[in-house]
C-alpha cells in the first residue's frame, strides 16, 4: 500500500511552538484576580485528625479562603473505586494526604499561611507491607471495608498440580520490584476559573485525561458534567502520572474558586509532587515453573502482590493486566495465576507507563533465563521452544488467530542486529579483569488498549472550514507523545490533503467527544480509527456531492494530492479547495463526528478465561552491558529493540517512543527507587531520586516491525508502553551473565551488584526527618 | 521561606567591610550549594540576615604561579580547573576531579572556594586538594591567616572560617620530580552524581621504584575528607615491582572502619574503597613503568 501522509516521518505539528518557547503550559497561564492555592499535607503516614484550626492562617495578609474536608461537597472520588479523599476527613492515610488548602493573593502568602494552620493529630500505627495488610487480624485501612484487599484476579487453566507432578524440572523463585516516580519534567499545575463562558467552573492545566478529571470534579462538586469544562494545555510529560493526582488538585482548586469567586491556580513544587503523587506499584512475585528436560514448559503457578498504598486508584486494573500477561508469551497447558492488591499506609500507587507489566515481565523473563541455565540451554533456545505463534492459545484460553503473532520475527531481528548468538558465546567464556560483559534478552506480548477493563471507544471531530482549512478535535489528549501529529497525518491521508491545512485543537470537554483516556497505548489505535472514520464520512460527502453534479460514480472518485480525481482515467475533476467552495455554495455540511468502538472482548473473573484483549503487540529487547564487578557499576553499552507496531504511522515519533521507553526502563532497572521508610518518603527531589541522564544513554538500535493489524488504522497498533517493559529484565539478564550472579530485586544498584543485597539506612522516622 | 538582605560588592576590601560591619552574613559565590540549601531550608544552614554576593569580584578569579606555589582564587570555577594549562600541567588530579563534578552548568558556576567552604563529605575537590597539601588564606578586615586545608576542615560541613573572614586564596605547593597522582570516583550514574566514594592518591616514586611521601585521601568514606596515615605508611617504602595491592586494599578498608565504625553503608564501602586504592596504584605503577622505559 502506498501512502502520502501516514507511514512517513512527518514533522511534529506542535514542534515550532515548543522549540520556540511559545507553547503555553499550565503554569504559564494567568487570569485577572487570580489567587494561588497551596495544600497542607499530612505530618504522619497514618493518624487521626482531632482538630484543625485555621484561624491564625486566615488572618495572614493576602489569605482569601481556606478549605478543609468540611467544605468539599463530596469528598470521595476515584476512577474505579471511589475511596480517595479530596482532603483528609477523619484520618490521614498516607504522608501525602492533603488536610487543608489555602487560597491567597500571592504564592508566598499561601506558603506561609499553611504553616499557620494548626492540626492536632493522634498518630496511629500504620501498615507498610502489603503482606502484613493481607493478614486476617490486620487493622483496617478503610474502616468501611471488610479487609484490606483491593482486588484479587485469577487465571485458571488446566490442572496445575497434576502438571507439576509430570514436570522434570521445577524452579521456584521470588522477585520484587520497587516504588518508582514518573518524573515528568513539569510538576502538576491546575487553574480553576469560576463562571467562565456559561460553565460553573473551567479547569486548565497539565491534565493527562480531561474526561476523568471532569468526572471527578463534577462528582466532587455534585453538579452535572455539562457544568464543568476541562481544557487541556501542553503537557511536560505524564507517563500515566497526571490522572488522580490532577483530579484531586482540580477538585480542590474548583472548590476554592467557587468559594472565592476568583480563579485559583495551584502549581506543585517538585517536593510536593513526589510527596503527593501516586507511584508505580511495587510487586512481590512468586513464580513456580515446570518444564520437561527438553525445555518444553508444562506448568506455571504465579502469585503477585501489589502494594496499592492508601487508595484503590488504578490497582484493580493494573493487577488485571498483570494477571493476563503474567506467564509471558509462552505456550503453557496449565496455569494458575493470582494477583492481589492490598491497601497500606504507603503512598498510593496508580497508572504508570507499562501499567502492571514491567513488574511481571521482569519476573517472568528473569525466570526464563534461570530455567534455561538449569536446563543447560541458551536463553534463546528455551524461548524459541515455547513462544506464541499464530493460533497459539494463551493462559486465558484465547486463540491468537486474528493477527500476525510475530514473536519469532521480532526475536530474529533483535538477535541479528545485536549479534546475540556470537556475543552470548563470547561472554560465557571467562573474562579477565574486574569489568565483565554480558548480553541478555527479554520478550513480551502485550494486549492493546484497555481490554476487558472498561468499554473501549473513542471519538473525534473533523471540521472543514469555509476556506478549506481543517480543524480536528479529538477526545483523546496529547501527552507529549505526538498524538496530534499522528491524528493530523491520518486525517490528511484520508482527505488527500496537505497536513498543513490542519489545525489540531486542545481537548475541550465541552466540545470534544468523550473518548476515555490517553492510556494503555490506545490512542493511535482507537483515536486514530475515530479520526479516520470522521475523515471518511467527509470524504463520502464530498464524493457524493461531486458524483451528483458531474454524473460520475462516487465510488470512482479519489481524493489525493489536494485534488479529486476519477480513478478510472486518472483525470482531475476539481481541486479540494473548489470542492469546499462548491459545498459552501450548495450548503453541504463538511464536518463529521467520527467514532470507533473496539471489537468485543470477554473475561470470566472466576477463571480468567476469555478474550481479554482484541489484539496484541510483540517485542524483543536485547541489552549488552559491562559490569564493574569491583564497584557494582553497570554500564549499558547497547540496547536493541524490535517491536511489531502493526504500522508505523510516524516512524520518527515512534522511534522517540522507543528511545524514551528504554531510558525509563534503564532507570527502573538500575537506579530509580522512591525510598519509603514506615510510610515516610526520603527522596523528594531529583538530587536524591536519581534518574538516568543523557550520559547514561546507551547506543539504541530501534527496529520497527510492521505486520498490519486488521483492526488498526492502516494496521497500526501500540508502542508507548511495550518499549519500557523489556529493558529492566534484559539488563538484569545481561548482568547475570556478566557476573554469574542473579539479582531478583530491582533496582540493580551499586550495593546489590557488588554485594548481592541492598543496604538501607534503616526505617526509623528520625533517619528521614 | 528564608528572607534576607542582599549585599553585593566588586572589591575584596568592600566585601571585608561588609563582613566586618554586619553580623549573620552568608557569602554567595557560585550559589550551587547555597541556593539549594536556601531552597530546602536546610537545617545545616545557619540563620543569616544578609547574603553577600562575591561573585563579581575580579580579584578572586586568578590562577598564578608564585615561586613554588600555584595560587588559585576562590572564585575559579570547576570549568577553569579543567581547562587551565597551569592546573592541567602541574596538578592533573585537580582537573580530573573537577571534570567529575555535576554537569556542564554546575561546572560553569560552581567554584573551588565554595567546594572547600561548603566542606561536604562528598566534595570532589577536597581529597585531591588535601593530598596536594593545599593551604587556605583567610582574610578579614583586621587580619589574614594561613591554614593547611586539612586543619581548616573540622567536621562534616564545618570549617574554621570565622564570621568576618573571606577565603581569598588557595595555595598549592608544586610537586617535585617523580610525583604521580590519581583520582577515582564511584557514582550512581555517569553525570550529576554525588560521589558514593572517591579517592585521591599522590605519591613519589624514586629511581628504584620505591614509594615515598604517599598521600591517600578518600572522600565520602569518613565524616569529612582526611588523610589515611596508616595506609600511607603501608605504601611508603614498597616497590612498584612487588607491592601487594590486595594487602593495601585491606589496610585502607580497615583504616576507614577504624574512623567511622560499622555503618549501614560499610558493607559496600569496604570492598569499594579497596578497589579504588588498588586502581589508583595500578594506574600510577603503570605510568611509572612506562616512564622508566
Ligand atoms: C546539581 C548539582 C550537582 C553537584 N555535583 C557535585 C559533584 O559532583 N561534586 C561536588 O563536589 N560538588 C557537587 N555539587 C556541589 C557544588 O556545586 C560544589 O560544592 C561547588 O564547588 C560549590 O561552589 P559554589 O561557588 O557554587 O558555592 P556556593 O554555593 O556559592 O557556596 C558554598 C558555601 O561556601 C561559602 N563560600 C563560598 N565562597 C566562599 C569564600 N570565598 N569565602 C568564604 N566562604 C565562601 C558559602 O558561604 C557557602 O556556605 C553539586 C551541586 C549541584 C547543585
Amino acid at each position: 500500500m502506498k501512502f502520502s501522509e501516514v507511514n512517513k516521518p512527518v514533522k511534529r505539528v506542535d514542534a515550532y511552538e515548543k522549540v520556540t518557547g511559545k507553547a503555553k503550559f499550565g503554569a504559564d497561564l494567568f487570569f485577572p484576580n487570580m489567587l494561588y492555592g497551596k495544600a497542607l499535607h499530612s505530618k504522619y503516614p497514618h493518624a487521626q485528625i482531632i482538630k484543625i484550626n485555621t484561624e491564625k492562617a486566615l488572618t495572614y495578609p493576602g489569605v482569601k479562603a481556606i478549605i478543609t474536608a468540611e467544605d468539599i461537597p463530596n469528598n470521595k472520588f476515584g476512577v474505579i473505586i471511589q475511596n480517595q479523599q479530596v482532603l483528609a476527613q477523619e484520618e490521614v492515610l498516607y504522608i501525602g494526604d492533603g488536610i487543608a488548602v489555602v487560597a491567597a493573593e500571592t504564592k508566598e502568602a499561601a506558603s506561609e499561611a499553611i504553616k499557620l494552620i494548626e492540626v492536632e493529630y493522634k498518630e496511629l500505627p500504620g501498615i507498610f507491607d502489603p503482606e502484613e495488610a493481607a493478614k486476617k487480624d490486620a487493622p483496617l485501612i478503610h474502616s468501611e471495608l471488610e479487609d484490606n484487599q483491593v482486588v484479587h484476579h485469577r487465571v485458571r487453566k488446566g490442572d496445575v498440580e497434576k502438571a507439576f507432578t509430570q514436570a522434570e524440572v521445577i524452579l521456584e523463585r521470588e522477585y520484587t520490584t520497587q516504588f518508582v516516580e514518573h518524573s515528568y519534567i513539569e510538576p502538576e499545575a491546575i487553574i480553576a476559573v469560576p463562571y467562565e463562558h456559561n460553565s460553573l467552573v473551567t479547569i486548565y492545566g497539565s491534565i493527562q485525561n480531561p474526561f476523568s478529571c471532569r468526572n471527578a470534579v463534577a462528582n466532587v462538586l455534585k453538579v452535572p458534567l455539562n457544568k464543568v469544562r476541562i481544557i487541556q494545555n501542553h503537557m511536560g510529560g505524564s507517563f500515566g502520572g497526571k490522572d488522580e493526582v490532577i483530579s484531586s488538585m482540580a477538585a480542590r482548586a474548583a472548590v476554592l474558586a467557587l468559594k472565592t469567586n476568583q480563579p485559583v491556580k495551584m502549581v506543585n513544587t517538585r517536593e510536593e509532587s513526589i510527596l503527593e503523587s501516586y507511584k508505580r506499584h511495587p510487586y512481590k512475585m512468586k513464580y513456580k515453573v515446570g518444564a520437561t528436560k527438553e525445555g518444553k514448559l508444562v506448568a506455571m503457578e504465579i502469585k503477585c502482590i501489589a502494594d496499592s498504598g492508601a487508595y484503590a486508584c488504578q490497582t484493580p486494573f493494573v493487577t488485571w493486566r498483570s494477571v493476563v500477561q503474567a506467564t509471558g508469551p509462552y505456550e503453557l497447558p496449565s496455569v494458575k495465576t493470582d494477583t492481589y492488591g492490598y491497601y497500606t499506609n504507603n503512598i498510593y500507587t496508580g497508572a504508570m507507563r507499562g501499567y502492571g507489566s514491567p513488574q511481571i515481565v521482569f519476573a517472568q523473563e528473569s525466570l526464563m533465563d534461570e530455567l534455561a541455565d538449569e536446563l543447560k540451554m541458551t536463553p534463546l533456545e528455551l524461548r524459541l521452544k515455547n513462544i506464541y505463534h499464530n493460533n497459539s492459545i494463551t493462559a486465558s484460553g484465547q486463540k491468537l488467530d486474528n493477527h500476525q503473532v510475530s514473536l519469532e520475527e521480532v526475536i530474529a531481528k533483535a538477535v541479528k542486529a545485536s549479534n546475540y548468538i556470537e556475543k552470548y558465546i563470547e561472554y560465557n567464556k571467562s573474562q579477565l579483569g574486574d569489568k565483565k560483559r554480558g548480553i541478555g534478552m527479554a520478550v513480551s506480548f502485550r494486549g492493546c488498549s484497555l481490554g476487558a477493563e472498561a468499554t473501549d471507544a473513542a471519538g473525534a471531530i473533523v471540521a472543514i472550514q469555509r476556506d478549506g482549512s481543517i480543524l480536528i478535535s479529538s477526545g483523546l489528549a496529547e501527552n507529549g507523545e505526538g498524538l496530534k501529529t499522528v491524528f493530523s497525518q491520518i486525517a490528511a491521508e484520508e482527505l488527500g490533503v496537505d497536513i498543513k491545512r490542519i489545525n489540531y485543537m486542545e481537548v475541550d470537554t465541552s466540545v470534544s467527544p468523550e473518548s476515555g483516556a490517553t492510556v494503555a497505548s490506545r490512542s493511535t489505535l482507537l483515536g486514530g480509527n475515530a479520526v479516520k472514520n470522521a475523515a471518511q464520512q467527509i470524504k463520502r460527502t464530498i464524493t457524493e456531492m461531486i458524483a451528483d453534479k458531474f454524473k460520475v460514480k462516487s465510488g470512482d472518485l479519489v481524493l489525493r494530492n489536494e485534488n479529486i480525481y476519477n480513478k478510472n482515467n486518472n483525470q482531475k475533476i476539481m481541486s479540494f479547495d473548489d470542492a469546499v467552495d462548491l459545498a459552501n455554495k450548495l450548503g453541504v455540511f463538511l464536518s463529521a463526528y467520527g467514532w470507533y468502538k473496539a471489537p468485543d472482548i470477554s473475561w470470566d473473573e472466576e477463571t480468567g478465561q476469555g478474550r481479554p484483549y482484541f489484539t496484541y503487540v510483540y517485542g524483543c529487547q536485547i541489552a549488552e552491558v559491562e559490569v564493574d564487578t569491583a564497584t557494582g557499576q553497570i554500564e549499558v553499552l547497547k540496547m536493541v529493540a524490535a517491536h511489531d507496531v502493526g504500522r508505523a504511522i510516524n516512524p520518527v515519533t515512534l522511534k522517540g517512543q522507543i528511545y524514551g521507553g528504554i531510558m525509563m526502563a534503564l532507570g527502573y532497572g538500575i537506579m530509580e527507587e522512591v525510598e519509603i521508610a514506615s510510610g515516610y518518603i526520603k527522596n523528594t527531589n531529583f538530587d536524591e531520586y536519581l534518574i538516568p541522564t543523557i550520559k547514561d544513554m546507551p547506543e539504541i538500535i530501534p527496529i520497527i516491525v510492521e505486520n498490519p493489524d486488521p483492526h488498526g488504522p492502516y494496521g497500526a497498533k501500540s508502542i508507548g508502553e511495550p518499549t519500557l517493559e523489556l529493558g529492566a529484565p534484559a539488563i538484569a539478564n545481561a548482568v547475570a551473565q556478566a557476573t554469574g550472579r542473579r539479582i531478583r530485586h530491582l533496582p540493580l544498584n551499586l550495593e546489590r551488584v557488588l554485594l548481592g543485597h541492598s543496604l538501607s539506612k534503616g526505617g526509623t522516622k528520625n533517619d528521614i526527618l | 521561606m528564608i528572607s534576607y538582605e542582599f549585599l553585593t560588592s566588586k572589591k575584596i576590601e568592600e566585601a571585608l567591610d561588609y563582613l566586618d560591619k554586619f553580623s549573620k552574613v552568608q557569602i554567595l559565590a557560585g550559589g550551587t550549594d547555597l541556593l539549594v540549601n536556601i531552597h530546602k531550608e536546610s537545617p545545616r544552614l545557619p540563620h543569616f540576615d544578609y547574603l553577600l554576593d562575591i561573585s563579581n569580584i575580579p580579584e578572586l578569579k586568578f590562577i598564578t604561579l608564585v615561586k613554588n606555589f600555584i595560587e588559585i582564587g576562590p572564585l575559579v570555577t570547576h570549568f577553569r580547573l579543567i581547562e587551565e594549562p597551569l592546573i592541567k600541567g602541574n596538578f592533573p588530579i585537580l582537573s580530573t576531579a573537577a571534570q567529575t563534578i555535576g554537569s556542564v552548568q554546575i561546572r560553569n558556576r560552581g567554584t573551588i572556594g565554595g567546594n572547600i567552604v561548603n566542606a561536604s563529605p562528598a566534595a570532589d575537590l577536597l581529597p585531591p586538594l588535601i593530598a596536594l597539601k593545599a593551604e587556605v588564606v583567610l582574610t578579614s578586615k583586621k587580619s589574614e591567616r594561613i591554614l593547611s586545608l586539612e586543619k581548616f576542615l573540622t567536621g562534616p560541613y564545618k570549617t574554621k572560617l570565622q564570621a568576618d573572614e573571606l577565603l581569598t586564596k588557595i595555595k598549592i605547593p608544586l610537586l617535585g620530580d617523580g610525583y604521580y597522582t590519581d583520582f577515582q570516583k564511584i557514582g550512581r550514574r555517569k553525570a550529576l552524581s554525588i560521589a558514593r566514594l572517591n579517592l585521591a592518591l599522590v605519591t613519589k616514586i624514586d629511581e628504584k621504584g620505591v614509594f615515598h611521601d604517599t598521600r591517600v585521601v578518600p572522600g565520602s568514606a569518613t565524616p569529612y575528607p582526611q588523610s589515611f596515615p596508616v595506609t600511607e605508611e603501608s605504601v611508603n617504602g614498597k616497590s612498584i615491582f612487588n607491592i601487594d595491592l590486595e594487602e593495601i586494599g585491606e589496610i585502607v578498608s580497615k583504616e576507614m572502619v577504624s574512623i567511622t565504625g560499622e555503618r549501614w553503608s560499610t558493607p559496600y564501602k569496604k570492598p569499594a574503597i579497596a578497589t579504588l586504592i588498588k586502581r589508583a596504584l595500578e594506574k600510577i605503577i603503570k605510568e611509572a613503568k612506562t616512564n622508566e622505559n
